[in-house]
């Protein structure tokens, strides 16, 4: 400010009523001068002011009339660089600050309409180029220096927003709400090969971002997709254990694992087919997850996608540096019985007694009846429990009756599986930690991440550590080329106990202890439980002749003990690398070629000590004797067993592309098309395998033995008589490599943004299909269209409808099947007695016609978005025709096999899935949002070529005996007649009955039949829920957010768990509800309680009656999944002190459920089909806490 | 630059057209039989087993441990072994791994026969696959038969029900049931179309060689009581190999299995391999413990007995029943249960020369076997007065030759249609204890339980299939 020279001016001196006075003014490009001297004239008010403000001020053009000075100042004023002050009768022209041309920053924070954090919003000056991103936490700096600025904020997906702030806006964070925008809601699909705006697709997709994702803290990404996705189900406790198992819109095959068919999803990372499994993903590493459900969406994975295709997107940086901190503690509480419906200690050892007193009655001496369990060199030996061994001794005169009612009375009091749960379970916790780090630049874009994750498991000594890094870096060559490069590696250690130490149930009774009140450890004298090496189970007879035989070793065991013996460490490798160069050619069509490498390689080793249980016992059987000359042998020598097993498996992926994106005139017309090749191999290589004995850890010294000898001949074993062999390894090694050779194109066609239709072709060859050249080339693909009605003038009048599209396509998918052979194949196998010679060993009878299962998908969808997107979500309708699939047809044995592969069978799914959700309460601070999703799914078994088997297969095995007409995985029941004398009967299809009962009520022996036809049999419905879906409620509160998400299925039907009554060892409630003599004549008895001459028939009885109609019940249930509490630390807090911004979260998984079965039955852990109850899933408690930088 | 790109890009489609042979992989842990030579080899199938636990009580010779029959509900094995008519056996014979491997096995030859003319290679070759699958095929049916249907009468085999022929590769063929003699003209067809291919010495030990097959057509002509046809397939058999193992210079020379073992390429008898269980099948001998009756039979200086038997131990046998169990390991002495081998074909030489009436040439026969077999005594025994005495003789050396194994079944079966043959067997059981009352069993000549029904998953599979007993359908 070099000069400055103040006016005043003054146009007379008169009081004046401006207050009422109205003023017009009109200027046109008026100097300011003549606009002070005019107003000033008017208003009778003075003018203060710097001269030096005329040379910058601006000609004015305005037209006024008001009788607001105020108002008049303000127009004209506007667009000065100077400010006024009205004082008294003087206004005071003074410097504005903008024009102090001093620089300064805007803090600001974008978010959306729940207040979460958007980070990566770009945030531009209006007419400048001056623009920055927000960063993790959706904040933003930006450089200013005028007074009054206009910022265009902008996010993907959400509504752009114009705000204008002056300059005082600096002095506080700015907060700028965007709101979802449901048109461009979820704006791109990735569906692998490329990234288009859901505008111009027709698929069936379902996009679940990251904010969805991190909803909850996810063990996995299995589990971050539950209840999340319509129509993708998942197939709980599909074993009884295991992992769940997720299927896309219904079995689309017949196979069971065993045919070499998948029937879980494809998994896709970044754009390429990985055989990672996805509970090995790192979930912090994935950014979005897009599941592609119909056949135009995944047809261009080919003849891998009939089940459907979930592509994972990995993270990549998003603004400046940001660093993000993880800790999350889970902690899985240890699972109670009460679920199991288990019957008392007492009630077991009376019904032991009764069974013991029913074979006791079968023969003349006690001694008599023991002999058939056999003892050393005397008879073959088999277990008994230790209640027959002490009325074995009661009765041989070894303990008098007090003394058998003393143990009794212990025995009672005791409770083995109890003492399991207290001794050998814990609290299952888990450690993880998660470090990522981000950033990015116009040159390149960096993501990296170390994951650290530390488990104790449920059965003690289980335990295992895992360290995955992810490194993912773009760079931009330069204007036209891109490469990017990245590595995951995950190195697992992991230590496991014995698995036949896992069960409470078998080895030993329930009356048995493991501990002593005073902490020390029970040990039982002789366990039900093989060695799996060389002997089998002994019994109290042998225990007690070889009590004082130095040449033996014990047989004692206690299970806490055991749990330290063969443990096995586990180390696991997997690695992940992948390189991707993309060429920009000309505008709109680019090159990229992509290589992925998967590798895994798992290491074992197990080692029992030469004092383990099982070390003892196998040495005890392999220890022989003549009495004659008085001399031991001893097949095993002395020393532990030390077995290591290495295998790996590799994959590679080669994939060049075409890409062509691009729009003409003015975009009207918008073309985008891709055009491919790609290769694959997976290959398992042989794996490496060792087994010694006698082996001493410290010397890692070992003993030779002659595998031949002792695995054919065997060694002499006094206990057992005769030779008892020792495993050995097996000789047959393994290799399996497997190529794919695909072309692929698809193209989309836009025209004015509204019209959309889209086509795609792949040809795929494989090593392993395709002899017959009628199936060698056969193309899967697709077609679609979809009409975006809500671009549409018509309808944007409509201010309620925000998003209307409709779509429809149609499209072929494949299946593989990589086990069942085209050609006749054979084996070399080397003979036992004449080594020198090799010979073929048929492994598989020739079928040319071998081809991949096909699955034709049609599929019509609406995606909406109502009142303000407060309500948005999509429907979608489908048709699914598999064909061609592999059938396992049942064969008569005359013609030499059992059963065969052939491609013949249909299956057709139908559905309808319903997504809803909507953040539909906003009121201040408090959010209320929910989101439904509901999918049905009907499936039905279309021709199939197999004779109609016997009625029992249809009831045990639904997965491999079915009908036409009917759907996969049917439960099928036999109709109940009634119960006569504890007997229930069954009907026939012609309604004679199973059972004919005498004048006295007693089952005619000759008369009891199993029903073999089919049309014995009522159809009960699908095991299979026919509804799946869930609800999800988020309630926002300032910093506070609530969640909730809970998951149903039903529809379907499952067995109830019915006492078995061909079986003595019964463990369940219900042997406390006996049929004796009449006393309930509800319950069917028990196998005790059968007469002698009945026991034959109690196995077809009972197996009709666990299958009775009457046992069947409705399997629908609703599940709270989890329930979490998010606490946001404050922003001001964080602005303050400088801290990163804080999240915790407090978790709880499975804290309740509803099941319309009753009686306990959670059908997430019980086995349906069998009616078998298992171990309730234990809830969990998880605590996690995110800071980002 | 951006040219270049382009270029790449081209050259990149073109490479493409070179990956055709990218998916032409040849599997590891496989091979492909396409050459006549494959299908040749495909004929040697070692370890061909015919499990017999349907039927194996179902003689004098056998014998259960008491433990396993007293105070047990009763099975498929009590219900034989107590030859019960009144129970429905029917039921408890639910499945058959004997039907279902014969049937394996036959298919497996059926593959042979059918596909080998297709294949490439020589056709010499291709005749000697055929013919080796035909003599192997027909064994298996010849089996079947004597199990699932009548002993062959020339009188009803027209019309009795026999078993389903089995003669092509099929899988998807409707098995039908034949009638007895259709299934031997099968069985002879096959033989005797065989018989110009076949090698005296084949390339390996599991081909069949012309005396397999001439012991095998000798066989079935016995059996069908063809005396004259027999004899001189036996003959035919013996020139190619008449040798008989030494068994007691073994024991007295040699010192028998624990000092010198015999593995199976040194027993020359073997004709051919095939077993109950399987090629170690005897490790576990413990499991077929022999009769009082058969080892009475032995008596006290037959090699084969001495030797092989265990009597003393208690885990295996009850002490007091005079049992006996096969305890050799077959790393020490390979003695075949079920195949065919020199000693049976010299056994039916001399069964054919006594129903001939030369008695003196059938005991020459039979003591030319023994002078190899009996320790002392009475080695060479003098030619009876009848034929019926000598036919005894010849009949127990049978038992005593071809003891475990489903020889001895079949025997009985065949014996009893003709009524100087025919035996009842009698049991008394139990002989140790004492707790239970003793019982006798009898098993007639003409019972229906010789005749052991096919297995239930067959009969519901096949409805064209039915019994050939009076036995009824439990469904």
């Amino acid at each position: 400010m070099a000069f400055v020279m103040l006016f005043l001016l003054t146009f007379g001196l008169k009081t004046t009523q401006a207050q009422t006075a109205t003023y017009t003014f009109s200027f046109n490009n008026a100097p300011i001068n003549g606009v002070i001297a005019e107003i000033a004239k008017k208003s009778n008010y003075q003018f203060i002011f710097d001269a030096e403000y005329l040379k910058k001020a601006k000609p004015v053009t305005a037209k006024i009339s008001t009788n607001s000075l105020k108002t008049v100042l303000e127009t004209v004023f506007k667009d000065q660089p100077f400010d006024y002050e009205i004082n008294n009768n003087t206004i005071v022209l003074k410097a504005s600050n903008a024009f102090t041309e001093e620089e300064y920053i805007l803090h600001g924070m974008v978010t959306d309409s729940l207040g979460s954090p958007l980070p990566g919003a770009s945030i531009k000056l209006k007419g400048t180029n001056k623009y920055t991103t927000s960063d993790g936490n959706g904040h933003f700096n930006i450089n200013l220096t005028n007074e009054y600025n206009t910022l265009e904020i902008a996010y993907v997906g959400y509504l752009s927003k114009t705000q204008r702030l002056d300059r005082t806006a600096a002095l506080k964070v700015v907060t700028v709400r965007l709101s979802a925008n449901a048109s461009l809601l979820a704006e791109v699909v990735v569906n692998g090969f490329q990234t288009l705006p859901l505008e111009r697709n027709a698929g069936a997709f379902a996009v679940v971002d990251n904010k969805k994702l991190n909803e909850q803290i996810n063990t996995n990404i299995l589990a971050a997709l539950e209840g999340r996705v319509a129509g993708l189900a998942y197939d709980k406790n599909p074993f009884g254990l295991g992992a769940d198992k997720q299927v896309i819109r219904g079995r689309g095959t017949f196979s069971i694992n065993t045919t070499g068919v998948r029937t879980d999803p494809l998994i896709v990372i970044d754009g390429l087919p990985s055989e990672t499994a996805l509970e090995d993903i790192n979930p912090y590493d994935i950014e979005s997850v897009t599941v592609l459900k119909d056949a135009a969406a995944s047809s261009i994975y080919g003849s891998r996608s009939a089940n459907g295709v979930i592509v994972l997107t990995t993270k990549k940086g998003n603004g400046p540096v940001k660093i993000s901190l993880n800790t999350d503690f889970f902690i899985d509480t240890k699972p109670r019985f009460n679920s199991m419906h288990y019957a008392s200690t007492s009630d077991i050892l009376d019904l032991e007694t009764d069974v013991y007193n029913k074979e006791r009655a079968r023969y003349t001496t006690t001694e008599s009846m023991f002999n058939a369990y056999g003892t050393v060199a005397n008879g073959s030996v088999k277990y008994y429990s230790p209640l027959y061994q002490l009325y074995r001794d009661r009765d041989a005169g070894k303990l008098t009756e007090d003394q058998v009612n003393q143990q009794l009375a212990n025995w009672r009091n005791a409770d083995y599986y109890a003492q399991y749960r207290d001794n050998v379970w814990q609290n299952a916790f888990r450690q993880r930690y998660n470090l990522s780090f981000s950033s990015s630049s116009a040159k390149s874009n960096t993501y990296a991440s170390v994951n650290l994750d530390n488990s104790a498991q449920k059965v003690i000594n289980n335990n295992d550590q895992k360290l995955n890094i992810y490194f993912k870096n773009t760079y931009n060559v330069n204007k036209w080329l891109t490469t990017t490069l990245g590595f995951n590696g995950a190195y697992t250690k992991s230590v496991s106990t014995d698995g036949s130490y896992d069960a409470y149930t078998g080895i030993q009774p329930r009356y048995a202890s493991i501990v002593n009140p005073d902490g020390s450890l029970v040990y039982a004298d002789y366990v039900n439980l093989p060695d799996g090496i060389a002997g089998s189970a002994v019994n109290g007879a042998v225990v007690a002749a070889l009590k004082n035989n130095a040449q033996y070793r014990s047989y004692r065991f206690n299970i806490l003990e055991s749990l330290n013996e063969g443990q096995i460490n586990e180390t696991k490798i997997a690695l992940r690398g992948f390189a991707n160069v993309q060429a920009k050619l000309m505008e709109g069509l680019s090159l990229s070629s992509q290589l992925q490498f998967e590798n895994t390689s798992t290491k074992s080793d197990q080692y029992y000590d030469v004092n383990s249980y099982k070390m003892r016992s196998a040495y005890n059987s392999l220890v022989g004797y003549t009495s004659t000359t008085n001399v031991y042998t001893f097949g095993l020598p002395t020393g532990g067993r030390y077995g290591q097993l290495e295998k790996s498996n590799n994959s590679y992926t080669f994939r060049n592309q075409l890409s062509f994106d691009r729009t003409f005139d003015k975009g009207k017309h918008a073309i985008s098309a891709i055009a491919g090749f790609e290769m694959r191999q997976t290959f398992s290589p042989r794996g490496i395998e060792d087994l010694r004995y006698g082996y001493d850890p410290i010397t890692l010294t070992s003993t030779l033995i002659n595998t031949q000898a002792v695995s054919q001949t065997g060694l002499p074993s006094y206990i057992f008589g005769g030779n008892r062999t020792l495993s050995v390894l097996g000789r047959t090694q393994t290799e399996i490599k497997h190529r794919n050779l695909s072309t692929y194109a698809n193209a989309g066609y836009t025209y004015l943004n509204k019209y959309n239709i889209t086509g795609s072709i792949r040809v795929d060859q494989a090593d392993f299909f395709g002899v017959d050249p009628e199936y060698k080339n056969r193309p899967l693909w697709s077609v679609g269209a979809s009409w975006n009605a809500s671009n549409e003038d018509f309808i944007q009048e409509q201010k309620w409808i925000n998003l209307l599209k409709l779509r429809a396509t149609y499209g072929v998918n494949g299946n593989q099947n990589s086990e069942s052979p085209k050609y006749l194949t054979a084996r070399r196998k080397s003979d036992n007695l004449f080594p020198s010679l090799q010979y073929i060993d048929i492994v598989s009878l020739p079928n040319p016609k071998l081809r991949w299962e096909k699955t034709q998908t049609y599929n019509g969808g609406i995606d909406y978005a109502f009142l303000s997107n407060r309500l948005r979500g999509s429907i979608d309708v489908y048709y699914k025709k598999s064909t061609d699939l592999i059938v396992n047809v049942e064969l008569d044995p005359t013609v030499g096999a059992a059963s065969r592969a052939i491609n013949n069978g249909t299956l057709i799914n139908r559905g309808i899935e319903f997504t809803l959700g909507g953040d539909w309460l906003r009121a201040g601070d408090l959010t209320l949002s929910s989101t439904f999703i509901l999918g049905f799914n009907r499936n039905r078994i279309g021709k199939v070529n197999s004779a109609i088997s016997q009625a029992g297969n249809y009831v045990a095995s639904p997965a491999l005996y079915y009908i036409e007409g009917t759907a996969y995985n049917t439960l099928y029941a036999y109709r109940y007649g009634g119960m006569v004398n504890g007997y229930p009967y069954f009907l026939d299809e012609n309604g004679k009955a199973s059972i004919d009962f005498d004048a006295s009520g007693n089952p005619i022996v000759s008369s009891i039949k199993s029903f073999n036809n089919f049309g014995s049999l009522v159809n009960m419905g699908t095991i299979t829920p026919t509804y799946t879906g869930s609800f999800s409620q988020r309630i926002s509160y300032k910093n506070f957010e609530l969640g909730a998400l809970l998951v149903f299925s039903g529809g379907n039907v499952i067995r109830r768990d019915v006492t078995n009554i061909n079986a003595y060892d019964v463990t369940d409630e219900n042997i406390t509800q006996r049929f004796k003599n009449g006393n309930t004549p509800a319950v069917p008895r028990l196998l005790v309680d059968y007469p002698e001459n009945l026991i034959n028939s109690a196995g077809t009885i009972n197996t009709m009656w666990q299958a009775a109609d009457v046992n069947v019940v409705k399997g629908d249930y609703i599940k709270l999944r989890n329930i979490s509490l998010s606490y946001n630390l404050p922003k001001g807090m964080i602005g303050k002190f400088k801290l990163p911004s804080a999240r915790f979260t407090a978790q709880v998984n499975n804290l309740w459920y509803a099941s319309a079965a009753g009686d306990d039955i959670d059908p997430e852990s019980f086995s349906g089909l069998t009616g078998t109850r298992t171990l309730e899933n234990p809830k969990s408690f998880v605590f996690g806490l995110n800071l980002t930088f | 630059m951006k040219k270049n790109i382009t270029i790449i890009a081209f050259l990149a489609v073109i490479l493409m057209g070179g990956c055709k042979k990218y998916t032409d992989l040849t599997p590891t842990g496989s091979l492909l039989v396409e050459n006549a030579q494959d299908y040749y080899e495909l004929v040697s199938y070692p370890n061909r087993a015919y499990l017999i636990s349907n039927f194996q009580y179902l003689v004098d010779d056998m014998w259960m441990k008491e433990s396993n029959f007293i105070g047990v509900t009763p099975n498929i094995n009590t219900v034989h072994f107590s030859f019960n008519e009144n129970i429905d056996r029917v039921s408890m014979i639910t499945s058959s791994n004997f039907y279902d491997r014969s049937y394996v096995y036959i298919n497996r030859w059926n593959t042979i026969i059918s596909l080998v003319d297709g294949s490439k290679g020589d056709d010499n070759v291709k005749a000697l696959a055929k013919a080796e699958a035909k003599v192997l095929r027909a064994f298996d049916h010849f089996l079947l038969v004597n199990v699932y249907a009548k002993a062959y009468n020339a009188a009803t085999a027209a019309t009795d029900g026999g078993i389903c022929i089995m003669d092509k590769y099929d899988l998807e063929a409707q098995p039908v049931k034949s009638s007895v003699a259709e299934v031997y003209n099968f069985i002879q067809k096959d033989i005797d179309d065989a018989l110009p291919y076949l090698q005296a010495q084949p390339a390996d030990p599991y081909h069949p060689s012309l005396a397999f097959a001439w012991a095998l057509k000798a066989k079935v002509h016995l059996f069908k009581k063809e005396i004259a046809q027999a004899k001189q397939a036996c003959e035919k058999s013996l020139g190619y190999n008449n040798q008989i193992f030494d068994l007691v210079n073994y024991t007295t020379k040699q010192g028998g299995p624990s000092v010198t073992p015999i593995i199976a390429p040194n027993n020359p008898e073997v004709l051919s391999y095939m077993y109950i269980q399987g090629y170690n099948e005897t490790n576990f001998g413990y499991t077929w413990i022999i009769s009082p009756e058969l080892r009475e039979l032995f008596g006290t200086n037959d090699a084969r007995f001495n030797m092989f038997f265990n009597t003393t131990s208690a885990s295996f046998l009850d002490i007091g029943s005079n049992s006996a169990y096969y305890s050799i390991f077959y790393t020490r002495f390979f003695y075949p249960t079920v195949g065919l081998k020199t000693t049976e074909v010299y056994l039916m030489q001399a069964e054919c020369l006594a129903r001939e009436g030369d008695l003196a040439g059938a005991m020459a026969v039979v003591n030319k076997l023994r002078e190899k077999r009996i320790l002392s005594g009475d080695i060479i025994l003098p030619v009876p007065a009848t034929r019926k005495e000598t036919m005894d003789i010849i009949i127990n050396e049978r038992r005593k030759e071809l003891f475990l194994g489903f020889n001895r079944f079949m025997d009985l079966k065949r014996l009893n249609t003709e009524p100087e043959y025919a035996k009842t067997v009698v049991r008394k059981y139990p002989l140790v204890n004492k707790t239970v009352p003793q019982q006798t069993y009898t098993l007639l000549p003409t019972s229906r339980l010789y005749i052991i029904p096919f297995p239930l998953n067959i009969l519901k599979k096949n409805p064209n299939l039915t019994l050939n007993t009076d036995e009824k359908l439990p469904f």
